[in-house]
Protein backbone atom coordinates (compact mmCIF):
# COMPACT_ATOMS: atom_id res chain seq x y z
CA UNK A 1 0.00 0.00 0.00
CA UNK A 2 1.39 3.39 -0.95
CA UNK A 3 1.03 6.37 1.33
CA UNK A 4 -1.30 9.15 0.35
CA UNK A 5 0.16 11.80 2.61
CA UNK A 6 1.04 14.22 -0.12
CA UNK A 7 -2.08 14.18 -2.25
CA UNK A 8 -3.63 17.63 -2.13
CA UNK A 9 -6.98 16.16 -3.12
CA UNK A 10 -8.02 19.60 -4.31
CA UNK A 11 -8.01 20.53 -7.97
CA UNK A 12 -8.05 24.24 -7.16
CA UNK A 13 -5.14 24.03 -4.72
CA UNK A 14 -3.07 21.87 -7.05
CA UNK A 15 -3.83 24.21 -9.96
CA UNK A 16 -2.77 27.27 -7.98
CA UNK A 17 0.46 25.57 -6.94
CA UNK A 18 1.08 24.54 -10.57
CA UNK A 19 0.61 28.09 -11.82
CA UNK A 20 4.22 29.20 -11.05
CA UNK A 21 5.48 26.22 -13.04
CA UNK A 22 3.25 27.13 -15.98
CA UNK A 23 4.67 30.67 -15.89
CA UNK A 24 8.23 29.33 -15.70
CA UNK A 25 7.56 27.07 -18.71
CA UNK A 26 6.09 29.95 -20.68
CA UNK A 27 9.00 32.21 -19.80
CA UNK A 28 11.78 29.71 -20.46
CA UNK A 29 10.41 27.95 -23.52
CA UNK A 30 9.06 30.91 -25.46
CA UNK A 31 12.56 32.10 -26.34
CA UNK A 32 13.46 31.37 -29.93
CA UNK A 33 9.89 30.98 -31.22
CA UNK A 34 9.89 31.66 -34.95
CA UNK A 35 6.18 32.07 -35.63
CA UNK A 36 6.04 28.89 -37.71
CA UNK A 37 2.89 26.94 -36.85
CA UNK A 38 4.83 23.74 -36.07
CA UNK A 39 7.07 25.65 -33.63
CA UNK A 40 4.06 27.20 -31.93
CA UNK A 41 2.34 23.81 -31.59
CA UNK A 42 5.57 22.31 -30.26
CA UNK A 43 5.81 25.10 -27.68
CA UNK A 44 2.18 24.79 -26.57
CA UNK A 45 2.30 20.99 -26.34
CA UNK A 46 5.55 21.12 -24.34
CA UNK A 47 4.20 23.66 -21.85
CA UNK A 48 0.97 21.66 -21.48
CA UNK A 49 2.91 18.39 -21.11
CA UNK A 50 5.22 19.61 -18.33
CA UNK A 51 2.54 21.61 -16.55
CA UNK A 52 0.01 18.77 -16.48
CA UNK A 53 2.58 16.34 -15.08
CA UNK A 54 3.51 18.81 -12.36
CA UNK A 55 -0.17 19.24 -11.56
CA UNK A 56 -0.55 15.45 -11.27
CA UNK A 57 2.45 15.27 -8.93
CA UNK A 58 0.68 17.63 -6.58
CA UNK A 59 -2.86 16.38 -7.06
CA UNK A 60 -2.08 12.66 -6.84
CA UNK A 61 0.68 13.06 -4.28
CA UNK A 62 3.21 10.85 -6.08
CA UNK A 63 6.47 12.28 -7.40
CA UNK A 64 8.29 9.48 -9.14
CA UNK A 65 5.59 8.17 -11.48
CA UNK A 66 4.96 11.57 -13.09
CA UNK A 67 8.59 12.64 -12.93
CA UNK A 68 9.55 9.47 -14.79
CA UNK A 69 7.11 10.18 -17.63
CA UNK A 70 8.53 13.69 -18.04
CA UNK A 71 12.10 12.41 -17.66
CA UNK A 72 11.84 9.55 -20.15
CA UNK A 73 9.96 11.52 -22.81
CA UNK A 74 12.48 14.38 -22.35
CA UNK A 75 15.45 12.03 -22.85
CA UNK A 76 14.05 10.47 -26.02
CA UNK A 77 12.99 13.77 -27.59
CA UNK A 78 16.27 15.39 -26.55
CA UNK A 79 18.09 12.77 -28.62
CA UNK A 80 15.81 13.39 -31.60
CA UNK A 81 16.39 17.14 -31.37
CA UNK A 82 20.13 16.83 -30.72
CA UNK A 83 20.79 14.47 -33.62
CA UNK A 84 18.70 16.63 -35.93
CA UNK A 85 20.75 19.67 -34.90
CA UNK A 86 23.95 17.81 -35.73
CA UNK A 87 22.63 16.73 -39.12
CA UNK A 88 21.73 20.34 -39.88
CA UNK A 89 25.12 21.58 -38.72
CA UNK A 90 27.49 19.01 -40.17
CA UNK A 91 25.33 16.62 -42.16
CA UNK A 92 25.89 13.62 -39.90
CA UNK A 93 25.60 12.36 -36.33
CA UNK A 94 29.15 11.09 -36.47
CA UNK A 95 32.22 13.16 -35.83
CA UNK A 96 35.54 12.83 -37.53
CA UNK A 97 39.02 14.10 -36.79
CA UNK A 98 38.11 17.28 -38.61
CA UNK A 99 35.45 18.20 -36.02
CA UNK A 100 37.85 17.30 -33.23
CA UNK A 101 40.63 19.44 -34.71
CA UNK A 102 38.30 22.40 -35.13
CA UNK A 103 36.77 22.00 -31.65
CA UNK A 104 33.19 21.48 -32.74
CA UNK A 105 32.14 18.69 -30.38
CA UNK A 106 29.26 19.64 -28.04
CA UNK A 107 30.19 19.43 -24.35
CA UNK A 108 28.06 17.28 -22.06
CA UNK A 109 27.96 17.30 -18.27
CA UNK A 110 29.66 13.89 -17.91
CA UNK A 111 32.90 15.34 -19.31
CA UNK A 112 33.15 17.56 -16.22
CA UNK A 113 34.57 14.64 -14.25
CA UNK A 114 37.46 14.25 -16.69
CA UNK A 115 38.50 17.86 -17.04
CA UNK A 116 38.97 18.49 -13.31
CA UNK A 117 42.58 17.42 -12.81
CA UNK A 118 43.99 18.87 -16.07
CA UNK A 119 42.12 22.11 -15.39
CA UNK A 120 43.79 22.34 -12.00
CA UNK A 121 47.26 21.32 -13.12
CA UNK A 122 47.57 22.51 -16.71
CA UNK A 123 45.01 25.32 -16.55
CA UNK A 124 43.37 24.02 -19.70
CA UNK A 125 40.34 21.97 -20.65
CA UNK A 126 40.94 18.67 -22.36
CA UNK A 127 37.88 18.56 -24.56
CA UNK A 128 37.61 19.53 -28.22
CA UNK A 129 34.58 21.76 -27.72
CA UNK A 130 33.90 25.43 -27.99
CA UNK A 131 34.56 27.54 -24.90
CA UNK A 132 31.70 30.00 -25.32
CA UNK A 133 30.04 29.77 -28.71
CA UNK A 134 27.79 27.28 -30.46
CA UNK A 135 25.31 24.99 -28.77
CA UNK A 136 26.40 23.07 -25.68
CA UNK A 137 29.50 25.18 -25.18
CA UNK A 138 31.89 24.29 -22.37
CA UNK A 139 31.19 27.41 -20.31
CA UNK A 140 27.39 27.15 -20.55
CA UNK A 141 27.38 23.49 -19.50
CA UNK A 142 29.75 24.16 -16.61
CA UNK A 143 27.52 26.99 -15.37
CA UNK A 144 24.47 24.70 -15.50
CA UNK A 145 26.21 21.72 -13.91
CA UNK A 146 27.84 23.65 -11.07
CA UNK A 147 24.78 25.82 -10.37
CA UNK A 148 22.20 23.06 -10.41
CA UNK A 149 24.41 20.66 -8.47
CA UNK A 150 24.85 23.18 -5.66
CA UNK A 151 21.08 23.64 -5.53
CA UNK A 152 19.89 20.06 -6.01
CA UNK A 153 22.92 17.91 -5.26
CA UNK A 154 22.61 14.63 -7.13
CA UNK A 155 19.03 15.59 -7.88
CA UNK A 156 20.52 16.60 -11.24
CA UNK A 157 20.65 12.88 -12.14
CA UNK A 158 16.91 12.42 -11.76
CA UNK A 159 15.67 15.80 -12.89
CA UNK A 160 18.20 17.41 -15.23
CA UNK A 161 20.26 14.70 -16.94
CA UNK A 162 19.16 14.33 -20.53
CA UNK A 163 20.52 10.77 -20.70
CA UNK A 164 19.10 9.33 -17.48
CA UNK A 165 15.65 8.87 -18.98
CA UNK A 166 16.96 6.07 -21.17
CA UNK A 167 17.90 3.60 -18.46
CA UNK A 168 15.09 4.89 -16.25
CA UNK A 169 12.73 4.02 -19.11
CA UNK A 170 14.13 0.53 -19.68
CA UNK A 171 14.07 -0.16 -15.94
CA UNK A 172 10.29 0.30 -15.98
CA UNK A 173 9.42 -1.97 -18.89
CA UNK A 174 9.04 -5.26 -16.99
CA UNK A 175 6.51 -5.57 -14.19
CA UNK A 176 8.78 -7.60 -11.92
CA UNK A 177 12.57 -7.91 -11.88
CA UNK A 178 13.98 -11.07 -13.45
CA UNK A 179 17.21 -10.67 -11.49
CA UNK A 180 15.78 -10.07 -8.06
CA UNK A 181 18.87 -9.31 -6.05
CA UNK A 182 21.49 -6.79 -7.09
CA UNK A 183 24.46 -6.55 -4.78
CA UNK A 184 24.17 -3.06 -3.29
CA UNK A 185 27.95 -2.79 -3.08
CA UNK A 186 28.01 -2.18 -6.85
CA UNK A 187 26.94 1.36 -6.08
CA UNK A 188 30.52 2.13 -5.09
CA UNK A 189 31.78 1.05 -8.51
CA UNK A 190 30.57 4.41 -9.87
CA UNK A 191 32.91 6.16 -7.44
CA UNK A 192 35.76 3.95 -8.57
CA UNK A 193 34.86 4.83 -12.18
CA UNK A 194 34.96 8.52 -11.30
CA UNK A 195 38.44 8.25 -9.78
CA UNK A 196 39.81 6.03 -12.56
CA UNK A 197 38.37 8.21 -15.34
CA UNK A 198 39.65 11.41 -13.74
CA UNK A 199 43.16 9.95 -13.40
CA UNK A 200 43.21 8.18 -16.77
CA UNK A 201 42.07 11.32 -18.55
CA UNK A 202 44.64 13.41 -16.70
CA UNK A 203 47.37 10.98 -17.70
CA UNK A 204 46.54 10.95 -21.40
CA UNK A 205 45.04 14.46 -21.62
CA UNK A 206 42.04 12.99 -23.39
CA UNK A 207 38.48 12.56 -22.10
CA UNK A 208 38.76 8.78 -22.06
CA UNK A 209 35.26 7.92 -20.85
CA UNK A 210 33.85 9.85 -23.83
CA UNK A 211 36.35 8.28 -26.18
CA UNK A 212 35.82 4.71 -25.12
CA UNK A 213 33.05 3.96 -22.68
CA UNK A 214 30.12 6.35 -22.91
CA UNK A 215 27.01 4.41 -23.99
CA UNK A 216 25.02 7.54 -24.73
CA UNK A 217 27.06 8.33 -27.82
CA UNK A 218 24.58 6.00 -29.51
CA UNK A 219 21.75 8.47 -28.92
CA UNK A 220 23.76 11.65 -29.51
CA UNK A 221 26.91 11.54 -31.64
CA UNK A 222 29.63 8.98 -32.21
CA UNK A 223 32.93 8.38 -33.97
CA UNK A 224 32.82 7.98 -37.71
CA UNK A 225 34.18 4.50 -38.47
CA UNK A 226 37.37 5.04 -40.45
CA UNK A 227 39.77 2.51 -38.97
CA UNK A 228 40.11 -0.28 -36.44
CA UNK A 229 40.21 2.07 -33.47
CA UNK A 230 37.01 3.88 -34.33
CA UNK A 231 35.35 0.57 -35.17
CA UNK A 232 36.36 -0.74 -31.75
CA UNK A 233 35.03 2.40 -30.08
CA UNK A 234 31.67 1.92 -31.78
CA UNK A 235 31.55 -1.74 -30.75
CA UNK A 236 32.29 -0.81 -27.11
CA UNK A 237 29.58 1.87 -27.26
CA UNK A 238 27.04 -0.68 -28.50
CA UNK A 239 28.04 -3.15 -25.81
CA UNK A 240 27.82 -0.59 -22.97
CA UNK A 241 24.49 0.73 -24.24
CA UNK A 242 23.11 -2.76 -24.77
CA UNK A 243 24.12 -4.06 -21.37
CA UNK A 244 24.09 -1.09 -19.00
CA UNK A 245 21.27 0.97 -20.44
CA UNK A 246 18.98 -1.71 -21.92
CA UNK A 247 19.53 -5.29 -20.74
CA UNK A 248 20.48 -4.88 -17.08
CA UNK A 249 17.81 -2.23 -16.31
CA UNK A 250 15.25 -4.52 -17.99
CA UNK A 251 16.36 -7.49 -15.90
CA UNK A 252 16.85 -5.76 -12.57
CA UNK A 253 14.45 -2.79 -12.71
CA UNK A 254 17.37 -0.62 -11.53
CA UNK A 255 19.07 2.25 -13.32
CA UNK A 256 22.28 0.24 -13.64
CA UNK A 257 24.18 2.71 -15.85
CA UNK A 258 23.46 5.63 -13.51
CA UNK A 259 23.84 3.64 -10.30
CA UNK A 260 27.02 1.72 -11.00
CA UNK A 261 28.87 3.10 -14.01
CA UNK A 262 28.39 6.82 -14.59
CA UNK A 263 31.32 8.83 -13.20
CA UNK A 264 29.17 11.96 -13.23
CA UNK A 265 26.70 10.31 -10.86
CA UNK A 266 29.49 9.74 -8.35
CA UNK A 267 30.73 13.31 -8.79
CA UNK A 268 27.21 14.70 -8.34
CA UNK A 269 26.82 12.63 -5.18
CA UNK A 270 29.50 14.76 -3.54
CA UNK A 271 27.23 17.79 -4.05
CA UNK A 272 24.60 16.11 -1.86
CA UNK A 273 26.71 17.30 1.05
CA UNK A 274 26.16 20.92 -0.01
CA UNK A 275 22.58 20.84 -1.24
CA UNK A 276 19.85 21.99 1.15
CA UNK A 277 17.49 19.27 -0.01
CA UNK A 278 17.79 15.62 0.91
CA UNK A 279 15.70 12.55 1.56
CA UNK A 280 15.61 11.31 5.16
CA UNK A 281 14.13 8.40 7.02
CA UNK A 282 12.06 9.60 9.96
CA UNK A 283 12.85 6.65 12.19
CA UNK A 284 9.97 7.31 14.55
CA UNK A 285 7.64 6.34 11.70
CA UNK A 286 9.73 3.63 10.04
CA UNK A 287 8.39 0.06 10.34
CA UNK A 288 11.51 -1.41 8.71
CA UNK A 289 9.56 -3.03 5.87
CA UNK A 290 12.47 -2.46 3.47
CA UNK A 291 10.27 -1.25 0.61
CA UNK A 292 12.40 1.85 0.17
CA UNK A 293 15.56 -0.19 -0.21
CA UNK A 294 13.90 -2.64 -2.58
CA UNK A 295 12.37 0.05 -4.77
CA UNK A 296 15.35 2.42 -4.99
CA UNK A 297 16.52 2.37 -8.63
CA UNK A 298 19.97 3.72 -7.73
CA UNK A 299 20.88 1.32 -4.90
CA UNK A 300 21.04 4.39 -2.68
CA UNK A 301 19.39 3.09 0.47
CA UNK A 302 21.34 1.21 3.13
CA UNK A 303 20.34 -2.04 4.84
CA UNK A 304 18.98 -0.05 7.77
CA UNK A 305 16.76 1.93 5.37
CA UNK A 306 18.75 5.16 5.36
CA UNK A 307 19.35 7.14 2.17
CA UNK A 308 23.03 7.23 1.25
CA UNK A 309 25.26 9.84 -0.36
CA UNK A 310 24.38 8.64 -3.90
CA UNK A 311 20.64 9.39 -3.53
CA UNK A 312 19.38 11.14 -6.68
CA UNK A 313 16.16 12.40 -5.09
CA UNK A 314 13.89 10.77 -7.64
CA UNK A 315 11.21 10.45 -4.97
CA UNK A 316 10.39 6.77 -5.47
CA UNK A 317 11.12 5.77 -1.86
CA UNK A 318 9.02 8.70 -0.65
CA UNK A 319 6.15 7.44 -2.79
CA UNK A 320 6.58 3.79 -1.84
CA UNK A 321 6.96 4.21 1.93
CA UNK A 322 3.69 2.99 3.47
CA UNK A 323 4.02 5.08 6.62
CA UNK A 324 5.51 8.27 5.18
CA UNK A 325 8.76 7.76 7.06
CA UNK A 326 10.80 8.56 3.94
CA UNK A 327 10.52 12.29 3.46
CA UNK A 328 11.93 15.12 1.44
CA UNK A 329 13.65 17.31 4.00
CA UNK A 330 15.37 20.66 4.09
CA UNK A 331 18.58 20.57 6.08
CA UNK A 332 18.41 22.56 9.29
CA UNK A 333 14.64 22.31 9.72
CA UNK A 334 12.90 20.09 12.29
CA UNK A 335 12.37 16.50 11.15
CA UNK A 336 8.79 15.36 10.70
CA UNK A 337 7.33 18.86 10.42
CA UNK A 338 6.26 20.66 7.28
CA UNK A 339 7.38 17.77 5.09
CA UNK A 340 4.84 18.66 2.41
CA UNK A 341 6.36 22.16 2.30
CA UNK A 342 9.86 20.70 2.00
CA UNK A 343 8.68 18.47 -0.82
CA UNK A 344 7.09 21.37 -2.68
CA UNK A 345 10.14 23.60 -2.19
CA UNK A 346 12.30 20.86 -3.71
CA UNK A 347 9.95 20.20 -6.62
CA UNK A 348 9.99 23.78 -7.90
CA UNK A 349 13.75 24.11 -8.59
CA UNK A 350 14.07 20.45 -9.64
CA UNK A 351 11.27 20.62 -12.16
CA UNK A 352 12.42 24.08 -13.32
CA UNK A 353 15.78 22.51 -14.14
CA UNK A 354 14.16 19.81 -16.27
CA UNK A 355 12.00 22.31 -18.15
CA UNK A 356 14.71 24.85 -18.79
CA UNK A 357 17.50 22.42 -19.63
CA UNK A 358 15.61 19.86 -21.73
CA UNK A 359 12.25 21.51 -22.45
CA UNK A 360 13.38 23.48 -25.47
CA UNK A 361 14.77 20.29 -27.04
CA UNK A 362 11.40 18.62 -26.46
CA UNK A 363 9.61 21.53 -28.15
CA UNK A 364 12.13 21.38 -31.03
CA UNK A 365 11.62 17.66 -31.47
CA UNK A 366 7.83 17.98 -31.53
CA UNK A 367 8.14 20.78 -34.06
CA UNK A 368 10.53 18.69 -36.15
CA UNK A 369 8.17 15.69 -36.11
CA UNK A 370 5.27 17.91 -37.17
CA UNK A 371 7.31 19.47 -39.97
CA UNK A 372 8.41 16.05 -41.19
CA UNK A 373 5.04 14.30 -41.17
CA UNK A 374 2.34 16.98 -41.37
CA UNK A 375 3.48 20.41 -42.52
CA UNK B 1 16.34 30.68 13.53
CA UNK B 2 15.80 27.05 12.56
CA UNK B 3 13.15 28.11 10.06
CA UNK B 4 15.56 30.34 8.14
CA UNK B 5 16.25 27.51 5.71
CA UNK B 6 12.67 27.54 4.42
CA UNK B 7 13.00 30.93 2.69
CA UNK B 8 16.48 29.85 1.61
CA UNK B 9 14.98 26.75 0.00
CA UNK B 10 12.31 28.88 -1.65
CA UNK B 11 15.06 31.10 -3.03
CA UNK B 12 16.57 28.04 -4.74
CA UNK B 13 13.83 28.13 -7.38
CA UNK B 14 14.74 31.71 -8.18
CA UNK B 15 18.42 30.78 -8.13
CA UNK B 16 17.74 27.96 -10.59
CA UNK B 17 15.97 30.36 -12.93
CA UNK B 18 18.73 32.95 -12.53
CA UNK B 19 21.22 30.41 -13.81
CA UNK B 20 19.35 30.17 -17.09
CA UNK B 21 18.08 33.76 -17.40
CA UNK B 22 21.53 35.21 -16.74
CA UNK B 23 23.34 32.56 -18.71
CA UNK B 24 25.21 35.08 -20.87
CA UNK B 25 26.57 36.88 -17.83
CA UNK B 26 27.53 33.68 -16.02
CA UNK B 27 29.30 32.47 -19.15
CA UNK B 28 31.26 35.69 -19.38
CA UNK B 29 32.39 35.26 -15.79
CA UNK B 30 33.19 31.62 -16.43
CA UNK B 31 35.36 32.23 -19.51
CA UNK B 32 37.51 34.64 -17.51
CA UNK B 33 38.63 31.83 -15.23
CA UNK B 34 42.25 30.91 -15.90
CA UNK B 35 41.54 27.34 -17.01
CA UNK B 36 38.89 28.25 -19.55
CA UNK B 37 40.83 27.50 -22.69
CA UNK B 38 40.93 24.31 -24.65
CA UNK B 39 44.19 22.47 -24.21
CA UNK B 40 46.30 22.80 -27.35
CA UNK B 41 47.08 19.09 -27.16
CA UNK B 42 43.43 18.60 -27.88
CA UNK B 43 42.54 21.50 -30.06
CA UNK B 44 45.76 22.82 -31.43
CA UNK B 45 46.68 26.45 -31.51
CA UNK B 46 48.27 28.07 -34.47
CA UNK B 47 49.29 25.44 -37.02
CA UNK B 48 53.02 25.87 -37.55
CA UNK B 49 53.60 23.06 -39.97
CA UNK B 50 52.21 19.74 -40.99
CA UNK B 51 53.47 16.52 -42.44
CA UNK B 52 51.30 14.20 -44.47
CA UNK B 53 52.26 10.60 -45.06
CA UNK B 54 50.49 7.96 -47.06
CA UNK B 55 51.00 5.35 -44.40
CA UNK B 56 48.56 4.87 -41.60
CA UNK B 57 51.31 3.85 -39.22
CA UNK B 58 54.67 5.51 -39.44
CA UNK B 59 57.79 5.81 -37.39
CA UNK B 60 59.71 9.04 -37.14
CA UNK B 61 63.15 8.80 -35.70
CA UNK B 62 65.63 11.25 -34.42
CA UNK B 63 66.01 14.52 -36.29
CA UNK B 64 63.58 13.51 -38.93
CA UNK B 65 62.19 16.98 -39.36
CA UNK B 66 64.74 19.62 -38.55
CA UNK B 67 63.55 23.17 -38.71
CA UNK B 68 59.88 22.61 -38.43
CA UNK B 69 59.49 25.27 -35.81
CA UNK B 70 60.64 28.84 -35.94
CA UNK B 71 61.70 30.48 -32.76
CA UNK B 72 59.37 33.37 -31.98
CA UNK B 73 61.98 35.86 -30.81
CA UNK B 74 65.05 35.23 -32.91
CA UNK B 75 63.30 33.77 -35.92
CA UNK B 76 65.85 31.00 -35.82
CA UNK B 77 65.00 27.58 -37.05
CA UNK B 78 64.79 25.16 -34.14
CA UNK B 79 65.51 21.53 -34.62
CA UNK B 80 63.25 19.02 -32.95
CA UNK B 81 63.99 15.40 -32.49
CA UNK B 82 60.85 13.38 -32.72
CA UNK B 83 60.67 9.98 -31.13
CA UNK B 84 57.96 7.45 -30.83
CA UNK B 85 55.26 5.80 -32.80
CA UNK B 86 52.77 7.97 -34.56
CA UNK B 87 49.78 5.73 -34.66
CA UNK B 88 46.42 5.81 -33.00
CA UNK B 89 47.74 7.86 -30.14
CA UNK B 90 47.32 11.59 -30.40
CA UNK B 91 50.35 12.34 -28.32
CA UNK B 92 54.00 12.04 -29.05
CA UNK B 93 57.01 13.02 -27.11
CA UNK B 94 59.07 15.71 -28.73
CA UNK B 95 62.55 15.92 -27.41
CA UNK B 96 63.70 19.44 -26.78
CA UNK B 97 60.29 21.01 -27.24
CA UNK B 98 59.22 24.01 -25.27
CA UNK B 99 56.24 23.70 -22.94
CA UNK B 100 54.09 25.76 -25.28
CA UNK B 101 54.74 23.67 -28.36
CA UNK B 102 52.48 20.79 -29.12
CA UNK B 103 52.41 18.10 -31.70
CA UNK B 104 49.46 16.02 -32.69
CA UNK B 105 48.65 13.39 -35.20
CA UNK B 106 45.43 12.97 -37.05
CA UNK B 107 44.56 9.95 -39.06
CA UNK B 108 42.15 9.91 -41.96
CA UNK B 109 41.08 6.91 -44.00
CA UNK B 110 44.02 6.90 -46.36
CA UNK B 111 46.79 8.91 -44.81
CA UNK B 112 48.17 10.31 -41.61
CA UNK B 113 48.52 13.98 -40.93
CA UNK B 114 50.90 15.21 -38.29
CA UNK B 115 50.30 18.79 -37.30
CA UNK B 116 52.53 20.98 -35.24
CA UNK B 117 50.95 23.65 -33.13
CA UNK B 118 52.06 26.61 -31.14
CA UNK B 119 49.78 27.87 -28.40
CA UNK B 120 47.66 30.85 -29.36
Amino acid sequence: MKNNLYSSGSILRSSLLTLPMVLISLLMLSQGLTGHLADTIGFVVTVAFYSSLFFLMLYKGAIDKWRAIAFIVSAVLFSVSFMNNLINLRGSVTYSDEEIMTCEIPFCHIVTTMILIPAAIKQTIIFPGSIASGFASISSMLVIVIGSSIILGRGFCSWGCFYGGWDDGFSRVTRKPIIKRVNAAYRWFAFAMFIVMALWSAATLMPEYCSWLCPFKLVTERDAIVDTETLLKNVVMLITFGTLVVALPLLTKKRIQCATFCPMGAFESLFNKISLFHVVNNESKCIKCGKCQKSCPLLAISKDNKPLINCAKCGRCVDECPTGAMQMHIKGTPLGKHFTVARLLFLYPAYSLMITLIGSSVANAISLILKTFIF
Amino acid sequence: MKYITYPLAAFMTIAMLLIFINMGQWMQMMVQLPFMKVDPWIAGGEVVDSVITDSSRIYIHEAAHPGLFTNDESNEMVQYDIYGVVSDSLLMSVAGSKPDDVIKSCKTSDHQIIRFYRKR
